[in-house]
Formats: C-alpha cells, structure tokens, sequence
C-alpha cells in the first residue's frame, strides 16, 4: 500500500479510504460471485423455480417447492391445463413458473397430506387397472424431459429387435445392428432421424391434436409406434384426455372472465381451471349455453358414439356420395363388393379409408343421436362396477360423494402419491438431469469433444512452434532488413480482421481446406505481435550464453530449445495459454470456415444448443457450467503462470 | 477484392470505385459509423478505466489481496461467449423476473436488449465486467515495480494520496496506458462478436456497427465487393491510430514483472 501513507494510517480521513476501498472492492467482489453462483444455481434448476434466480437452490430446504418441480417435470412436453384442470389450480396460475414464486405451495394440496396412505394405495391401484384397459388412443405420454430415456430405450429395444429379425440380422455385430435399427426406424418414420433425440415425446401433442373436432389418429409407423409406447407405460408416466381439459380450453378459447360470472351467478369457481362440465352439474346462465355449443361444434368427433339408428345410414350416405361402390373403393382405398357389406359402424372404424367418411358422416349427427365417450364416464363405469355401492367407494376411498357420477379421474391423489414414493429420486434428477442432457447432447452430435480437443492441442502446438522460431531467427541473426521485416508483420495488426477475414475465408476455399482443422488452426498460428514480443525479449537474452554454447558444440537447434526456450518459459506459458483460450472460445470464425456440422467445435454446438433451447434456459445455464470447467481447470493450475509471465512495456 | 464486383463462383467483374461509392451513398453505412463511434466512446470510458482503478484499489487494500483478486478474476473461467450468454438469460431478462429488473424492481421491467435507449450500454457492459479482472493484473504488475522509496520522497515533501498518484504512479503507468489505450481503441472498432451473440445488431440497427456490418454484408448478403470496400475505408480511418501504435511499439521494450 504504498500511495496510502505509510505514518498516520489511524487518521480517520485514511481509514474512510480504507473503508471504501474494502466497500467497492465487496461490491464488486459480489457482482462477480452472484451470477456465478446463480449460473449453477440455475443449472440445477427446472421450469418451475428457474426464474426464481436464487443465489442457492431454494428447493434444497423446501419439500412443496421440490413437489412443483416435479409436477413441472410430470407435466413437461404437453400443454398446462392438462395439470392446470386435474389439479384444479388457482386463476393466476399460466404456467409452472407460476408455481414457483409461490411461497407456500402445501396448502394446494393439504387435504392429501392428511389422507390415510392405505386409501392413496387403494385409489392409485384401482387407477392403475382402470387406466391398463383403456383406449391408448386418447392419452399423452408424461415427462417430457425424463421420459426421453424411456423412450429412447423403447424404441431402441424395438427397432434392433426388428432388425434382428430381419434378413441376414442374426449375424450383425451389436454396433452394425444398431445402425441398421436407425435406419429402419427412419424409413419407417418417414424422416431423417440421425440419433435417438428429437423423438416423439416432445411434440405428441403438436402432432397429435386430440383436442381438435375432426383430428382423426393416422396411420402412420411413428403413431403406431406412439400407441405402443403409450402401451408400455406404466399408469403413472401417462395421462388420458379428460373432458375437464377440453372444455377448458374451449373456455380459454373463448376468453371467460370467471370472476365476473361468480359474482352474477353467486358460483365459486374462482378460476377457469375449475369449472366443471355441464355433462355432471347445472351450470349457471351463459355457461350452460357455452357447453351445449361445446359439445355441439367443438366435441371431438372420434370421442362419439352414434346411436345404432343413425349408424344404419352410413352405407347410404356413402352411396350419396359415391353413387357407386367402384367409386368409393377407388377414392377411399377400401375394397368392398357392395355397399351393404360396409358394416354399421357406431364408434370411428379402424380402417384409414373409412374413418374421414365416417367423421363427415357423423358430423350429420343431431344432438340426441350421439352419446359422448369421456373417460371420466368410463372411470365412473369402473368404478360403479367395482363397489356397487357409493357408500363403499367412500369407505374405501375415503370420499364423500354423493353419486359415482361426481367420481373425477384421482389424478392429484396418483401424482401426490408417485412424488412420495420417488422423492429420492427426482431430488437426483433435479440435481442431474440438465447436465446429464447437455452431455448427451454434446455426446451425440457431430464430434464435439474430439474437435474441440484436437482443436486446442494444435493450436497452442502450432503458436509454440511457429512465434517462437520466427522470434529466434530474428533476434539471433541480425539480418539487415530485420527491424523492417518486425514493422511489416505489426503491420499485420493494423488491417482490421474483417479485411483479413474475407480473402482468408476464400483462400482456405480456394485451398480446399473449409471444414478442416488446418482452417481452423493455420489462420491463427503466427501472430505478429507475438513475433514482435518474443523477439523483444529474447534480444534481453545474454548473448554470452549463445556463444558459450557454440564453444560448447552446440547446433543452432540445440540453442534454440535448451538456452532461447528454456529461459523464457514464463513467457510462452502465458502465449500458450492465451492460445487456448481463443482456440477454446472463438465461436465466429469456427462457424464461419466449419460449417459442416461434424467440424463443429463445443462453442458452435453450445450456440446452437442455446438458440434450440431458448425455452429452456435452465439447460443452457447447465450448458454454460459444463463448458466452463476446462476453462476452469486450466486457470486453476495456471494461475502461477499467468502472474509470472506479465511482460510490461518500459521506454527504451 | 474492393474493387470487383467478387463473385464466389463464376467470373469476378472488375468495377473501380463502385464499390467505395456505394457505400458512400449508403445511408445505412453513415448511420453504422455513428453507432460504431458511440460504442467505442462509450467502451472506452468504461472498459479503458476500470480495470486502472480496479488495480489501484487492489494494490492499496491492507488485506486479502489475492482472495479479491481471485474473485475478481472468476468470469475469466467462462469464454467470451459463455458471459454473453450468461448476460443475455440472467440479467438482461425483459420480464420483471430478470435479475437487473428485479433489482430495479421500483420502475417498469425493461427489455434491456430490446430497447433502443438501453441496448448500446447493455452490450457494451458484459465485456467490462468480464474484462476488469483479467485488464487489472498488467496494472498491477506495472504498480507493484513502481519502487516504494518513490513514494517515500514524495511523502517526506508533505505530499498526500493525490500527489502521489499524480507525479509517480500516473508517469509510471504512462507507457503501458498509452498502449493499452491505443490498443482497445483500434481493437474496439473491429469488435462485432460480442454484439452478434447478443443483439446481432438490433433492436433496429442500433447496434450495427461497423465490424457486423461488414461481417453481414461479406457472409450473409454475399457482397465481398462493399464489405472489403467498407473494410478498407474503417481501415484508413484508423491508420493515424495504428501508425501511432506502431510507433509507441517501436520505442519500448518489454520486460517481465511478476506479482508476488
């Protein structure tokens, strides 16, 4: 402290200097380590308490908060009323981060807390077995996120088992049989699919619209496939469509204002989420009439059952349309001899041709000739089948239900119940899913981690090889033109990079070099201010040392390696290290000259994973984390070197 | 190259001055060169000095040096692109979520990317920030080989803090300021990396300097041509600053200091 006085530290003017000093330099200090440490906050965060950006994860001490992150994980990859209406969340609530800035959370779900666990067993159970019998064609896959490993585990078991199969598949090693099950998984998809990623779990819901009226299921490889995982998930990873969540959204389509009608009406709703459908209460004034035109224009027409009556008009109206059979075989891809042998068909028939006349054909339907399939009623059905009697299934259950018809599908009591069981393990999955996705990310794609390494190997090989021999030749020989020839490669420094960029990028095109290493390494190599550096302080070098050395015997390379080197190690530490960091972050000039993506290094990747992820920021944050560590790793050994190598300009 | 009509494949035509004339008349390109001056006044001001002063507050802190230093030097572990990201998701969050909205929780959330009046500064402050620690270790080396007894005789003349920054530690530092300074200058004119990864040059064309254009009009629009013409005159625009550096460069010569 050599500007502060030496004598007088204890006059309080001074101490106010040291004061502040210690104030700014906190301060600071703090602007440094906060965002540090919400960065791995964050990466170990989800949708739910991600915005919360707390400095340390507040989750670790909060049993609700860590239960909203699981339901945010539950609920994952489809649309939030799904949660939203089984739950029956408050108004305010658009989305899990919602959740999150809530402070108590338990309360939402006190009344399970206090619930028996026999009755919870019991309820889940029977849900269980309900759920094995009913139609996969009208459920979601759960855990968007997590479940991907299920399901790249399904898929992969299934198309390598279809691989072995096939023709000559017993003979094929393991490696080759798994690339041949890509390939027949992709021609059967009907798309590029290069690695087990970007599969079905994450746009079920955009590509199977069940909500919409005249969605009907494809027949496609990827949906049967999507029915058959669906399948083999167990009840608590799926969720069926409910007419709750339909007729919410038609309700959110239509933009209710539940407050106004609970108000007008004397009701208590309090949130669109809640209000029930009119198929098991009265509901007051305008809502009544929303759900008859709900169920009128928007019901799913899969989800309907025709009266028999009706049903017996289908041949006919296929002759309306057609007039004859050979028309209809031949426009709808069927094969019928007449049209008396088209079967009466109630419910949406299996065979693809049908089903679109079918559709159009029950869109005729007057409101009295359809009966509306739901699975509340098929839960109901279950239920009143298996207890007879209401006062059983409240013993049971621990219900107060008047009627089984007010039974709704008890998927707060299985998710309260699939979080107890498995706490251990989705604190595990908090703590590790992002990462373990960025990983796998990096993993998969291209040849990240190889390129990257090669990448920076080279280079900083290449700065120590080049810089210093070009500095050798200069400083040990004095050429006539040397001071010339140290003006001209500054000079270098002078042009801005975009100058040199253009004509660099069209060389390397013109040398055939785009898309490998030399493009990525060779531009970088010499550097004109390293040159003039080095030569500088090799010329501070004693000259007697070369001369001893060569009384010694000593070759010029010898020299080179055991005096000129070995005595400015400090120095080339640092360029070393300097070369690491630039090769390890450039991310433009990677792009730009490697555009094949199996070039990419890991900066071009955690680009690209940024911009896909934009939606997740929790994932780019883990991203973030994980390519800082080797950065880290290095700064953390080096942190000797780079203090002793600093070279500062005096005057001459 | 700047005075072809360059073609990447097929025949380049020759076209003189064209090139330099269109970019003269384009509009566009005046309006870059305001908002390159503007970033590189506001850089300067800001990134030049903090990293002086940070090193001055290190070496004059009684305690716990290294532990500040340390600290200070822990946004070097994450690359260039790593902060701007970092900056972009946590703190320039255009909800009231957003970390620098919620410590300004007492006025409306602001897009800080988004918003003209905001964005050149948002842009600029992410590099500073990184910058300080790592900037800060040259000073002080520099003021760590600034001898004590110096020091001393300016205190046995009754001189206090002010004078001794200004007749030992300023002349001092004067070399290395002046080419450190001469250096961020030129430096900061070619940046655009930073700016791409941020805003890529929005909200509009607020932050579309110089460097980013040329870049955009060279690899997304294809024109070699007017992105080496403009290049070339940014190029020229600095030369009196790179002559001078060349000059400082060639009167000194480096030396090694270490800090403890």
């Amino acid at each position: 402290m050599p500007i502060l006085p030496t004598v007088g530290r204890k006059s309080p003017r001074i101490r106010l200097v040291i004061v502040g000093i210690y104030v700014l330099l906190v301060l600071g200090g703090v602007t440094m380590v906060v965002p540090f440490l919400i960065t791995l906050t964050g990466s170990v965060s989800n949708t739910a308490d991600f915005e919360r950006y707390d400095i340390l994860p507040a989750y670790f001490g909060r049993r609700d908060l860590r239960f909203a992150k699981f339901l945010a994980e539950k609920y994952a990859g489809i649309r939030f009323e799904h949660f939203a209406t089984a739950h029956g969340a408050p108004a305010g609530w658009s989305s899990f981060k919602d959740l999150g800035f809530e402070e108590d959370l338990g309360r939402y779900w006190n009344d399970l807390d206090g619930k028996g666990e026999a009755e919870l067993e019991r309820i889940a159970s029977d849900y269980e077995e309900f759920l094995a019998k009913y139609d996969t064609g009208n459920m979601f896959a759960l855990f968007g996120n997590w479940g991907l490993e299920d399901c790249r585990r399904f898929l992969r078991e299934k198309y390598v088992r279809l691989a072995r199969e096939g023709d000559a598949g017993a003979r094929l090693s393991g490696r080759a049989c798994r690339a041949r099950a890509l390939e027949l998984l992709s021609k059967a998809w009907n798309e590029g699919v290069y690695e087990y990623w970007d599969l079905l779990n994450f746009d079920q819901e955009q590509r199977y619209p069940y909500h919409l009226r005249r969605w009907i299921p494809p027949d496609e490889p990827r949906y049967t496939d999507y029915l058959e995982y669906l399948r083999w998930l167990p009840a608590s990873k799926k969720v069926p469509v409910t007419t709750r969540y339909l007729w919410c959204l038609y309700l959110l389509d239509k933009n209710i204002r539940v407050a106004g009608i609970d108000e007008e009406f004397g009701t208590d709703f309090r949130s669109i989420y809640r209000i029930p459908p009119g198929d098991i209460v009265r509901l007051p004034g305008p809502l009544g009439e929303l759900w008859r035109r709900f169920v009128s224009e928007s019901w799913p027409i899969r989800l309907v059952e025709l009266a028999p009556g009706f049903a017996r008009g289908f041949p006919g109206f296929l002759e309306d349309r057609y007039g004859t059979v050979e028309a209809m075989n031949a426009g709808a891809g069927t094969s019928y001899g007449s049209f008396s042998d088209v079967p009466t068909l109630t419910r949406l028939p299996g065979e693809l041709g049908l089903r679109r006349l079918w559709v159009e054909f029950a869109l005729g339907a007057a409101e009295g000739e359809v009966t509306r399939l739901s699975v509340e009623k098929d839960y109901r059905e279950f239920l009143r089948a298996k207890y007879v009697d209401i006062g059983r299934l409240n013993d049971a259950y621990g219900w107060r239900l008047a009627r089984f018809d007010l039974a709704e599908l008890p998927l707060r009591e299985v998710d309260w119940l699939d979080y107890s069981r498995n706490s251990g393990y989705c604190f595990w999955k908090f703590l590790s899913h992002n990462m373990g996705e960025v990983l796998s990310f990096i993993a998969v794609r291209g040849r990240a981690l190889w390129n990257t390494g090669l990448l920076v190997a080279l280079t900083v090989l290449f700065t120590l090889t080049v810089n210093p021999m070009a500095a050798y030749a200069l400083s040990r020989f004095r050429l006539r033109y040397s001071q010339q020839i140290l003006i001209y490669l500054l000079a270098t420094m002078a042009f801005p990079p975009e100058v040199g960029m253009i004509p660099g990028f069209l060389l390397l095109r013109d040398l055939h070099l785009l898309n490998t290493f030399p493009a990525l390494i060779l531009p970088g190599a010499a550097n004109g201010f390293t040159v003039f550096l080095l030569k500088g302080f090799f010329d501070s070098l004693p000259r007697e040392l070369y001369e001893a050395a060569t009384v010694d015997g000593a070759g010029e390379f010898k020299m080179f390696t055991s005096i000129t080197l070995a005595l400015s190690k400090p120095i080339l530490a640092v360029i070393a290290l300097q070369a690491f960091l630039v090769s390890y972050g450039s991310f433009m000039w990677a792009f730009l000259v490697c555009q094949d993506p199996d070039m990419w290094t890991l900066m071009v990747w955690l680009y690209q994973f940024q911009a896909k992820n934009g939606a997740n920021p929790h994932l780019v944050m883990a991203a973030i984390v994980i390519a800082s560590v080797p950065t880290l790793v290095v700064f953390a050994g080096c942190q000797k070197i780079i203090l002793r190598g600093i070279v500062l300009p005096t005057m001459k | 190259m700047a005075f072809q009509d360059y073609r990447i494949t097929g025949h380049s035509s020759w076209v003189g001055v064209d090139n330099f004339i269109n970019v003269m008349l384009n509009k566009d390109f005046w309006l870059s060169l305001r908002q390159t001056f503007k970033y590189v006044i506001l850089c300067i001001a800001l990134g030049f000095f903090t990293p002086v002063v940070l090193a001055l507050l290190l070496s004059e802190v009684p305690r716990w040096k290294t532990a500040f230093r340390t600290v200070f030097f822990l946004p070097q572990i994450s690359s260039g692109l790593v902060i701007m990201f970092l900056w972009k998701v946590l703190l320039y969050n255009p909800t009231e979520h957003g970390l620098l909205n919620k410590l300004l929780w007492f006025v409306d959330p602001v897009d800080w990317l988004g918003d003209q009046r905001f964005t050149m500064m948002a842009v600029i402050l992410p590099g500073v920030w990184a910058g300080a620690g790592m900037g800060s270790l040259i000073y002080l080396a520099a003021l760590k080989s600034i001898p004590n007894e110096t020091y001393e005789a300016v205190e046995v003349d009754g001189g206090g803090i002010w004078e001794k920054l200004r007749h030992v530690t300023l002349p001092a530092l004067l070399p290395l300021l002046l080419i450190r300074f001469v250096g961020a200058f030129i430096g900061t004119f070619h940046a655009m990396g930073n700016i791409f990864a941020m805003t890529a040059g929005g909200p509009g064309n607020e932050t579309m300097v110089m460097g980013l254009m040329i870049w955009y009009e060279a690899f997304a629009f294809l024109r070699y041509g007017t992105a080496t013409a403009m290049a070339w005159i940014l190029g020229s625009m600095l030369i009196g600053f790179t002559l001078m550096q060349l000059k400082i460069l060639s009167r000194v010569e480096f030396r090694r200091a270490a800090i403890d």
